[in-house]
């Protein structure tokens, strides 16, 4: 019943989406990727699927130049995409921009704090973050002034809720008012899609609440791991999880008062996919500090990796579902990987590492 | 820095040596070849510390440079943004300095090894004179000697020891007394060496003044003693603790200023946000460790091998065994 009128507004949306998925690269793309000898056989081999935009690169390009004209592909097709939709789809695009609108904001305080120059620092910016007074958040100096002369009219401002509470701004403040800002986003978009008219009891709801479920008991785990050894105490720890996801309520306690990994696998354990996580990351030996050290020889993956892995899964499984908004969010993350992979092969291939090379990831 | 393979080393050493010996002055040669097999003894040793060094860094390198990939795939800053110069702090100060100590003698033109290391740690190169009585090389009878060292000015995040005066495990360049005895024999052809060693220094000072820090003004006791001594036979070994005792208190109070200065922030990785990924960390590490260790030594024996270079074309010359080549003359 509840798709019966979707194709009216989203249908062909959808459509151009489940095309765009299927330009993905694929296993055996990438095995052809990882055969190659520069970076050059990289450029020629993804040719098929990004075509034009790697065109003006010049010869044996830097792989943070790739990685750049990657991004610029995923961001064309989905303006492409953004100037299609209507609606509740729009709005939900827009949500999909705010996670790279913090992430810019938080980029160009540091560089103010760093004493920057900041035209430089615009150029840098992810395109799907831009909005309209980024450029004048160069000149804040405070947490209050940013928010009260430049993030008010910015659909960012009721994140700031909850982070107003620090005044300076130095390394740790923004930090937390990065991630201050991103939980209550999280929890803004999920909000979203289980309480719009639109979505409310529909496939979108119940894939998006999944996907963002993870992404924040994800975010969790990571602020933890993160936070060790660093001067950020446990209860402003606390304040960063987001207040939803598996984790919620009883994980998310544990893992405020966890004091190194151990504990973090223990907090998770109550959830079977991290569980299996912790327990695979065990199993390899590549527990502790090494564990997302990509220097270390073990051929186990890390569990940034098998997040990545899992959350490619999860994406690939929004693909079977019909008449959802959710296929979007799912394939910018399945291209926001694709990009990851490029980056890393080429980077290892301009490294002479070979033998890392196999460790990306891809589900199709 | 250029590949010790292709140091000019002396063409086939001893068995052409020992094969043609002049005839006029048999003892004195065969006291030279002695003299040579000793150096050149001493010269594989240091290849080989040489190589193994080289492995060391290249090591660090990469591992430093994959973490760093590895950080950049971790997307903790964001969907496609990478750990790189966007976080710089307009500001940074350097977090290890290079420490070069002279013993005057022969202009040395110094080396850029601290170019090579610049993608955390942005070495400067303090140009830290320092007395004359630097430890290493005291079997060059004259020959300039320099030493590097890095030290480390801002605790990093692993040891917030508050040793400043870390020094790199630097091996002095010491050799044994019966090495001492072959190599430098009373020799009387180095007067000039004395005239020289002002003007070595004054060189060394335009060659690295170009830093941030002025470099601290040499104590009158220390630049007398550099402009008057004769060029030593071989330093005493106590020379090297006094040496370290008279900079110690300088070094201390410098590093002391430079932290209160920058109290915050003052590691680098913080400009990348609190919680970085432990991969970027770890690239934090290699590349620390490369700057600590393997870089200053390389140098260090890399001038040392160049040195012995010298000593053994001139020996050799005046062994009869090659002529001697205007390289050797200055």
């Amino acid at each position: 019943m509840e798709g019966m009128f979707y194709n009216v507004n989203g249908g062909f949306v959808e459509g151009i989406v489940r095309g765009y998925r299927n330009t993905l690269l694929t296993a055996q793309n990438y095995s052809n990727l990882t055969q190659c000898e520069t970076i050059d056989d990289v450029k020629l081999q993804l040719g098929p699927a990004y075509g034009d935009t790697l065109a003006a690169l010049p010869p044996n390009p830097s792989t943070s130049s790739l990685a750049s004209k990657t991004t610029e592909k995923l961001v064309a097709d989905f303006r492409y995409l953004q100037a299609q939709a209507t609606g509740s789809l729009a709005k939900f695009m827009e949500y999909l921009t705010y996670g790279y609108m913090i992430d810019n904001v938080a980029l160009l305080i540091t560089g103010t704090l760093h004493e920057r120059d900041t035209r430089e620092l615009l150029e840098r910016c992810h395109p799907l973050g831009w909005f309209e007074t980024l450029p004048v958040l160069c000149v804040a100096t405070n947490i209050e002034e940013l928010y009260n002369s430049v993030l008010i009219e910015t659909p960012l401002a009721p994140y700031f809720k909850g982070s107003l509470s620090h005044q300076d701004l130095d390394e740790l403040n923004i930090e937390i008012v990065r991630n201050t800002l991103y939980k209550n986003y999280l929890e803004d978009f999920y909000h979203f899609v289980n309480n719009h008219p639109d979505m409310r009891g529909t496939p979108t709801a119940e894939v998006m609440s999944g996907v963002l479920e993870f992404e924040a008991d994800r975010r969790a785990i990571n602020i933890t791991i993160n936070s060790f050894g660093t001067e950020l105490s446990k209860s402003e720890r606390q304040k960063l999880y987001p207040q939803f996801g598996k984790l919620y309520p009883e994980g998310s306690l544990m893992l405020s008062r966890a004091d190194d990994i151990e504990s973090v696998g223990l907090a998770v354990s109550g959830v079977g996919d991290y569980k299996s996580f912790f327990d695979q990351m065990n199993q390899s030996g590549g527990v502790g500090a090494g564990n997302m050290a990509g220097g270390s020889a073990n051929e186990g993956k890390s569990l940034e990796d098998l997040f990545y892995q899992k959350e490619m899964e999860l994406s690939k499984l929004v693909f079977t579902h019909q008449f959802t908004h959710a296929v979007i969010y799912a394939w910018v993350k399945l291209r926001e990987q694709e990009i990851r992979n490029i980056t890393w092969i080429a980077e290892c291939i301009a490294q002479n590492q070979k033998d890392r090379i196999g460790n990306y990831i891809t589900v199709f | 820095m250029s590949n010790p393979a292709a140091l000019p080393t002396p063409p086939g050493s001893s068995s052409s040596s020992s094969s043609s010996p002049s005839a006029t002055n048999a003892p004195e040669a065969s006291d030279a070849i002695s003299r040579l097999d000793a150096l050149l003894e001493i010269y594989l040793d240091r290849l080989d510390r040489y190589q193994r060094l080289r492995e060391e860094l290249s090591q660090n390198f990469s591992a430093g440079f994959l973490s760093l990939a590895y950080a950049n795939r971790s997307g903790n800053l964001g969907s496609g943004r990478r750990y790189g110069e966007e976080g710089y702090d307009a500001r940074m100060k350097a977090g290890r300095r290079v420490r070069i100590q002279t013993k005057p003698g022969k202009a040395a033109d110094l080396v850029g090894g601290a170019g090579a290391c610049r993608k955390k740690k942005h070495v400067e190169e303090g140009a830290d004179q320092r007395g004359p009585h630097s430890s290493g090389g005291g079997g060059g009878g004259g020959g300039g000697t320099i030493r590097y060292t890095t030290e480390q000015l801002i605790p990093s995040c692993e040891d917030d020891a508050e040793d400043e005066t870390a020094h790199s495990p630097v091996v002095p360049y010491e050799m044994t007394a019966a090495q001492k005895a072959f190599i430098s024999p009373p020799r009387d052809e180095k007067p000039s060496s004395s005239t020289t060693g002002p003007a070595a220094d004054a060189d060394t000072n335009t060659n690295t003044n170009n830093t941030r820090l002025p470099p601290p003004p040499l104590t009158p006791a220390s630049s007398s003693l550099s402009s008057t001594q004769p060029p030593p036979p071989p330093p005493p070994p106590p020379n090297h603790t006094t040496n370290s005792s008279q900079q110690q208190p300088r070094s201390k109070s410098k590093s002391k200023s430079s932290k209160s200065k920058t109290k915050k922030a003052v590691n680098p990785l913080n400009w990348y946000g609190v919680l970085v990924p432990a991969s970027l960390r770890a690239a934090q590490t290699s590349f620390a460790c490369a700057i600590q260790g393997p870089i200053p030594q390389l140098v260090n024996i890399q001038l040392e091998m160049r040195d012995l270079e010298c000593q053994i074309r001139k020996i050799r010359a005046e062994a009869g065994l090659t002529r001697l080549t205007g390289q050797d003359v200055e």
